[in-house]
């Protein structure tokens, strides 16, 4: 068993609680979002190497491209959040007038 | 080498949780990202390490540090000097617990890598899901220029 298999836990509850409390910035959720995808694509790299089980890791490398156009479109989204509205503030999201 | 990278992938975390403003959150993220690809090179998956490493952080992190400056405050927030005790002392505590349970973890040397054998099989064997990838990828490009596009009709309006 690989002993690093327990940072990629502490790091995904460590996003995870991020995500559940950092409220001020979008831009600090699509970051805890980020962590959250890049510590689930290092366990699964690692338990495929774990258990010797090399063709799941092609499956890595999907997760991480998906994660990748998550990660465009989120940011996409916040470029033109804070065109129109002036910040990314979430408390000034549900502002109705752009 | 395990209390590095236990303090590199918990401090990460520790600032991406901890701090309010996006600048330091971008920072926590490439350090945590560091660390995990040092994880995934150790635990035997070099090849994989190597792609986190190069294309990840060499490519999405530049994005995120530009959105972060595009976005977030002009001033931002520092932090107090809790997290640092917080992430040496977390450190500290995980590098020990895996030091006690498993032994020092040692680089071993390079032979026949067998990740990336595993790899190639997405030219083999999964080519849907390379043709897959590459299909949302095109997809999320042209999802990315009618978000941001435009002189008049768009988001993006000249200022």
């Amino acid at each position: 068993m690989s002993p690093f298999i327990i940072l990629v836990i502490f790091s995904s509850i460590l996003a995870t609680l991020g995500l559940a409390l950092n409220r001020s910035h979008l831009l600090s959720a699509l970051l805890c979002l980020e962590l959250l995808l890049i510590s689930s694509f290092a366990g699964v790299a690692l338990w495929a190497n774990m258990t010797s089980n090399f063709p799941l890791l092609p499956a890595s490398l999907l997760l991480i491209t998906f994660s990748a156009c998550e990660a465009s479109a989120g940011l996409g989204l916040l470029v033109s959040i804070s065109r129109t509205h002036g910040s990314d503030l979430i408390r000034s999201l549900n502002l109705l007038q752009c | 080498m395990s209390f590095v990278l236990c303090s590199l992938v918990f401090g990460g975390g520790v600032i991406v949780f901890m701090s309010r403003s996006p600048y330091f959150s971008a920072l926590g993220l490439v350090l945590a990202t560091c660390g995990l690809s040092g994880v995934l090179m150790l635990g035997g998956a070099v090849f994989v390490g190597l792609i986190l490493f190069l294309m990840y952080l060499g490519g999405m992190l530049v994005v995120f540090a530009y959105s972060a400056a595009l976005a977030a405050d002009i001033y931002p927030e520092v932090g107090a000097g809790k997290g640092l005790v917080i992430t040496l002392v977390g450190a500290a505590v995980l590098a020990m617990v895996v030091e006690v349970s498993w032994g020092v973890v040692e680089v071993k040397g390079l032979g026949v890598q067998e990740d990336l054998l595993g790899i190639s099989g997405l030219y083999l064997d999964s080519w849907a899901g390379l043709l897959l990838g590459a299909f949302g990828l095109f997809v999320c490009l042209f999802v990315v220029l009618c978000l941001v596009r435009g002189v008049g009709r768009g988001a993006l309006r000249a200022v």
